[in-house]
């Protein structure tokens, strides 16, 4: 007897490509080989022609097996179903809680960043400009002086000067002020009658003079006095 | 396919296999039945999308498990448990076989002489259909080893159906 296994394997059709071309080459060269195989082929299909077993579960049995792997495939279904509703849960609990999270350390990092200390955070080379509409100022980058951190030292100290020009240039520092010349022949009373229309307004000019009058009743020609309004 | 009809229709294809299958291996119906109800259940619990394409060596597996286990359950409470197995695997119980010939019937016959494992396999190529891979896969061996004792098998098988022959003549 052959003890090659690949005689039952051919035989029963599981020899894979190249064994199976190779087997066939040593097959058409040996007579014992081809008697071999076909013997073994000749029991695999008497084997394989056989009925099949004809045990089976009862009408009974078989209705009761379904159920119960219904029954089986239901549990399995809400299981699932609890196990996804816990597992979105607890998603969304630890997203809220991320954020939640964020939040604190944001403002724990970036404590300026809240609205009532924002002048705080305009760079220099910024301008306060009033808004017209509504009176409350914003700041606005102006973009002919902006910086860049690396700029130079002298473009710093220029854009400083302005600054400090805009701040003098309040409404209070450039009001006018209204002054006069003492001409020939002045008294404090025509003075403040060509400003009041009335002489007995002088006292006014003198309160506003006091630096510049030594005494009210000479006055010097050529001294330049303060009217109040 | 719902999970439902991959069920209905495994039942309808591999049940009586199955039933053989677990038949050869526990000796008597009852129990083989027990088993292959117990594979369903099991199969019941699985992800059947992800399981269909494997799905026929997957029972035979589960199958062979669970009528392994009555096995053991049979020994451990036999009061001379190894006699039981051996006349449990290997007695076992002729098929309700409905042979298309009497020819075929005698080479079965000759079958159920095989030791427990050849017979196992000659049953898992000639009934179930099953290629060597998924034997192997089913029997937790190479497929080396199931193409080595599946050719012993028919040898042996052979050569006693050559001398039943030759007596009969």
């Amino acid at each position: 007897m052959n003890q090659d296994p690949r005689i039952t394997a051919y035989a029963v059709g599981e020899l894979e490509a190249r064994e199976r071309e190779s087997f066939e080459t040593e097959l058409a060269a040996s007579d014992s080989l081809h008697h071999e195989v076909e013997s073994m082929s000749g029991l695999a299909k008497q084997l394989a022609s056989a009925a099949k077993p004809t045990d089976r579960f009862t009408a009974g049995e078989r209705v009761r097996l379904l159920a119960k792997c219904a029954a089986i495939r239901r549990a399995r279904t809400v299981a699932k179903t609890s196990l996804k509703v816990v597992l979105w849960t607890t998603l969304g609990v630890a997203a809220c809680l991320t954020i939640f999270a964020g939040l604190i350390v944001g403002m724990m990092v970036f404590p300026s960043s809240s609205p009532q200390s924002a002048p705080a955070e305009v760079a220099i080379g910024s301008t306060w400009i009033a808004d017209s509409s509504d009176q409350i100022a914003s700041p606005r980058r102006g973009s002919d002086i902006e910086l860049a951190p690396a700029e130079p030292q002298a473009r710093r100290a220029g854009v400083i000067s302005d600054v400090a020009a805009a701040i003098s240039a309040t409404p209070a520092a450039s009001a006018s002020v209204r002054t006069y010349k003492v001409q020939p022949g002045d008294t404090l009373g025509s003075i403040a009658r060509r400003f009041y229309k009335n002489s007995g307004q002088w006292q006014k000019i003198v309160e506003a003079n006091k630096g510049a009058l030594s005494d009210p009743t000479k006055l010097k020609q050529g001294t330049v006095l303060i009217i109040p309004e | 396919m719902t999970p439902e009809q991959i069920i209905t229709e495994a039942l309808d294809n591999y049940e009586s296999l199955l039933i053989s299958y677990a038949r050869e291996i526990t000796g008597e119906l009852e129990s083989a039945k027990d088993a292959v109800q117990e594979t369903f259940l099991r199969l019941s619990s699985q992800n059947l999308k992800v399981l269909h394409p494997r799905l026929r060596p997957w029972l035979f597996v589960v199958c062979r498990n669970c009528a392994l286990d009555h096995v053991r359950k049979i020994i451990k409470f036999s009061a001379d448990p190894v006699e039981d197995h051996e006349r449990a695997s290997d007695d076992p119980a002729p098929d309700e076989r409905a042979m298309v010939s009497e020819e075929g019937r005698r080479i079965w016959d000759l079958v159920a002489g095989l030791p427990l494992q050849q017979r196992e396999i000659v049953k898992l190529k000639f009934e179930a259909g099953l290629s060597y891979k998924e034997m192997a896969e089913t029997l937790k061996t190479s497929v080396s080893t199931i193409g080595v004792q599946l050719h012993e098998a028919m040898q042996t098988l052979r050569a006693r159906w050559k001398c039943e022959t030759t007596e009969a003549a």
